[in-house]
């Protein structure tokens, strides 16, 4: 187990949507801490995605508060939010095609007042595979490195909070690994990680707590050690044909 | 004072068959034609050309009846519609407003320029009508029988056709395109239709007008015609077809008046201007009405 | 013959691709087809011209420091501080315009029909202003005669058109170098391909979308002028250059600017070449057959940027 600080995220009864009178996320609250994932699971359409987005200004939020160490930033707009320390992956659309790699990272440092050549160097440092495709159009990645490019723009900005909704869609098993393998170091390295995924298995291994969305309400949390072996998940997604879930105990399992 | 009553109401119905078409394909299909203009004005000379007597100057010499003359030129117009609908319908929608645009400008050239069909600027003049034995009088009631009576065959079809599973497709698709595509409807099919439709009452419009005015020019079908029309429909409530009727009315009146206003007050070289200043009113009624209605031309998204 | 299309081609073609940018960004970040962007052209050209009346630099014989012609050119020193002036009267009406108009309309509807049905009736209202203040008939910048330069294959042209079309690559040269590597040129870039992705970056869109605003009037209003100064100035200048404008727009995909340009010049020599076999009063129709074709055949455009939708 990874040890997790202080709560960094703090979420009050979130109630968010696309439009006023059809919320889809009613009244969730959650909390982060420094250092630890929160996977985010459950049925499609339980309004994972939303919340995620909701917490990162991409889609509207009409109740509820969000406190980032301990500072109010409800009701702040997307492009303020990076400047206050959130950084979002998004699902789809999460690299700029028309772009470079090195456009891309860029951009993701754009509000940087200093300090982008270190950023970048570091960013390198991290992704090998992008540093040797600097110049690469972001069309010509392949889908994992188009997966690490969209978290590398996103650290650019040096997070303290960091959100990902589903990093692992469509991804081959072994890139899943990598990726998840990377989000896992990320945490380790002091970033408080949300991250929604449709995987539950994968999920699971290398989050440290996880939240199960069903119908856009808070059903069920806990330690993701726990949650692996409770029957209310295999009900949830593996259906009856599920063989008991063998344990890995696998949270806290360093890359 | 009632030959120019009876003229007013000719005219405005007729051009409410115009506005019951825009009404098709934007209250009803949300789609945007920036040039309505184009297309009466095709159903104006379409009608013109196939029932015009024979002469030496013109290339086609049909003189079809009036009701055959009026049928064809419906046909002429579903061919114009189809050519920008196909181009566009699968694209983006603001697509079909420069494509529409286009084909309008095209059209007004081609009526300008291509003498021996159109009569180039100058028109065909001695465009066949109907009842016209009955005398000026006659003519006129006669006419505006008809016109009538048409228009209330158009009203009544559009309502029946809106009520119908075809109409509530279309609604429905105007809310969310793509659960209707989940369901299997062909989107562009349906989208495709109401544009058709849209155009062929618009060129109907255009035809009944020359039949009524006995000829055809450019100067009848100016671009100023496509804001005309649109103004009557959005002054009426959008998505309404008796709205439609009632802004045509409207409209025209307004129009009529302010350009009686010009011409008896204004001296001649400032009658341009008159003009412009007609323009400008019918365009900021345009852009006053999307801010102010609260949910702009949107507010009418439920039809009739 | 051919030789001379294919000059003028080009030549004309410098103040369409100037026009056609601020389309393609229009239709790119702020997301819908400006029917009054033409109009825009126009309100630059008018400007302009205004500066020069009131200086007298359209009279014939008109003398004094700024309506003198400069060297071989038909203008004087007036006419680029008629520009300056063009250029700030277009950029105010656009975020004017922005403010009082899209920008309502941008908050209260996500649908772009909107706001081209807003620009189409605001094209109106300001193609009639034009028309009020300044009267129905052509107006030219100066009554100076030029004499023509005689190019290599019997082509004619005149130092106006050559100066134009200098000043033009001029402009687009700079114009790359701010998108490609200034800050706000590569967020004008990134909006244009993902909003969202920009603005969890980061990016200010509504800054943005002022500056494109900024950007696009002022070629605006710099076409408007060039075509003032190569051919004349009329109040139905920026309608009838619309068409020609979208379609280069879209030929050249939407967004890029060396498309736009790319277009603009297609469309200028086909307009130019046609006119050798056909009656030039058909030359608006060229853009609408182009415009047909590409929809039909290839719309995302020619020179479409990768990868995007």
């Amino acid at each position: 187990m990874s040890a997790a600080g202080a709560l960094l995220l703090e979420a009050e009864s979130v109630v968010a949507g696309y439009v006023p009178d059809l919320p889809i996320v009613h009244g969730v609250s959650l909390g982060v801490a420094t250092g630890e994932i929160l996977v985010i699971l459950g049925p499609n359409g339980a309004g994972k995605s939303t919340l995620v987005k909701s917490l990162a200004g991409v889609v509207p939020m009409f109740g509820g508060r969000v406190r980032l160490a301990g500072e109010e930033i409800t009701g702040t707009p997307a492009h303020r939010l990076s400047a206050r320390g959130v950084g979002f992956v998004p699902q789809t659309g999460n690299v700029f095609t028309s772009l470079t790699v090195d456009e891309n990272l860029r951009i993701g440092g754009y509000l940087l007042k200093s300090g982008l050549r270190e950023r970048l160097d570091a960013a390198y440092a991290r992704f090998p595979d992008l540093a040797q495709r600097r110049r690469h159009a972001g069309h010509a990645l392949s889908g994992g490195q188009r997966q690490m490019l969209a978290i590398a723009r996103a650290l650019m900005t040096a997070p303290r909070l960091l959100l990902l909704d589903e990093p692992s869609a469509g991804l081959s098993p072994l890139m899943v690994s990598e990726v998840f393998a990377q989000v896992r170091k990320i945490a380790d390295s002091g970033i408080a990680v949300l991250m929604v995924e449709q995987n539950v298995k994968a999920g699971l291994r290398i989050a440290d707590r996880g939240l199960i969305l069903v119908n856009g309400r808070s059903a069920h949390t806990g330690a993701a050690a726990q949650l692996s072996n409770d029957p209310m998940i295999t009900q949830l997604y593996l259906g009856k044909h599920a063989a008991p879930p063998a344990v890995h105990a696998a949270a806290g399992v360093s890359p | 004072m009632l030959n120019y009553l009876i003229f007013f109401v000719t005219v405005a119905s007729i051009l409410s068959i115009a506005t019951l078409g825009l009404n098709l394909q934007w209250g009803v299909s949300g789609q945007f034609n920036a040039g309505v203009v184009g297309f009466v004005a095709v159903g104006g000379y379409g009608m013109a050309i196939l029932t015009m007597p024979a002469s030496e100057q013109l290339l086609v010499r049909l003189h079809l009846p009036f009701g055959v003359g009026l049928a064809a030129s419906l046909v002429v117009c579903a061919l114009a519609a189809l050519l920008v609908g196909l181009a566009t319908l699968r694209l983006r929608s603001d697509y079909l407003a420069i494509a529409t645009f286009g084909i309008a400008t095209s059209i007004q050239l081609l009526a300008n320029n291509l003498e021996p069909l159109t009569g180039g600027s100058r028109g065909l003049v001695g465009i066949p009508r109907p009842f016209e034995s009955l005398g000026p009088r006659g003519f006129a009631l006669g006419y505006l029988a008809l016109v009538l009576v048409l228009l209330g065959a158009v009203y009544a079809g559009l309502q029946a056709l809106l009520n119908s599973p075809w109409g509530r497709v279309q609604r429905a698709l105007r809310e969310d395109e793509t659960v209707c595509a989940a369901l299997g409807k062909n989107v562009v099919r349906f989208r495709l239709t109401a544009f058709v439709l849209g155009a062929m009452l618009m060129g109907l419009s255009g035809a009944l007008y020359a039949g009524f005015v006995g000829t055809t020019s450019p100067s009848e079908f100016l671009p100023i015609m496509t804001f005309q029309i649109w103004a009557m429909l959005i002054v009426g409530g959008s998505g309404n077809n008796s709205g439609a009727i009632a802004g045509t009315f409207v409209i025209w009146g307004l129009w009529t008046f302010s350009g009686i206003a010009i011409v008896s007050l204004l001296p001649p070289n400032l009658q341009a201007q008159g003009g412009a200043v007609q323009a400008i009113l019918i365009g900021s009624i345009l852009v006053a009405t999307l801010l102010l209605r609260p949910r702009g031309l949107l507010g009418a998204r439920h039809a009739t | 013959m051919i030789a001379q299309a294919i000059v003028d081609g080009f030549l004309s073609g410098a103040v369409v691709a100037l026009g056609a940018i601020g389309v393609t960004f229009s239709l790119a970040i702020l997301r819908f087809a400006n029917f009054s962007h033409g109009d825009l052209l126009s309100v630059g050209g008018y400007a302009a011209l205004f500066v020069l009346l009131i200086t007298g630099s359209t009279l014939p014989g008109a003398t004094g420091a700024l309506s003198t012609p400069i060297g071989p050119f038909s203008f004087g020193w007036g006419l680029p501080l008629a520009v300056v002036f063009g250029i700030a009267v277009a950029v105010s009406i656009s975020l004017l315009l922005d403010r009082l108009v899209y920008r309502r309309l941008r908050r209260r509807s996500a649908d772009p029909l909107t706001l081209v049905f807003a620009s189409f009736g605001l094209a109106l209202v300001l193609r009639n202003i034009l028309l009020l203040l300044f009267g129905p008939d052509p107006h030219n910048y100066s009554s100076e005669i030029q004499m023509a330069l005689r190019l290599p294959g019997r082509v004619l042209v005149m130092p106006d058109q050559v100066l134009v079309f200098g000043i033009t690559l001029a402009v687009l040269a700079l114009l790359w170098l701010f998108l490609q590597h200034t800050r706000y040129g590569i967020a004008m870039r990134s909006v244009a391909e993902n909003p969202m992705l920009s603005s969890i970056a980061g990016i200010d869109i509504a800054g943005t979308v002022r500056l494109t605003w900024v950007v696009s009037a002022a070629l605006a209003a710099l076409a408007g002028v060039f075509y003032g100064v190569t051919v004349q100035v009329r109040p139905e200048m920026g309608l009838n250059l619309l068409l020609p404008l979208f379609t280069a727009a879209i030929i050249g995909g939407v967004g890029s600017v060396t498309g736009a340009v790319l277009g603009a010049l297609l469309i200028s020599l086909c307009e130019n070449l046609f006119t050798l076999v056909i009656p030039s009063t058909y030359k608006p129709m060229i853009a609408f057959v182009l415009l047909l074709l590409v929809l039909f055949v290839r719309p995302q455009g020619l020179i479409a940027p990768k990868g995007q939708r």
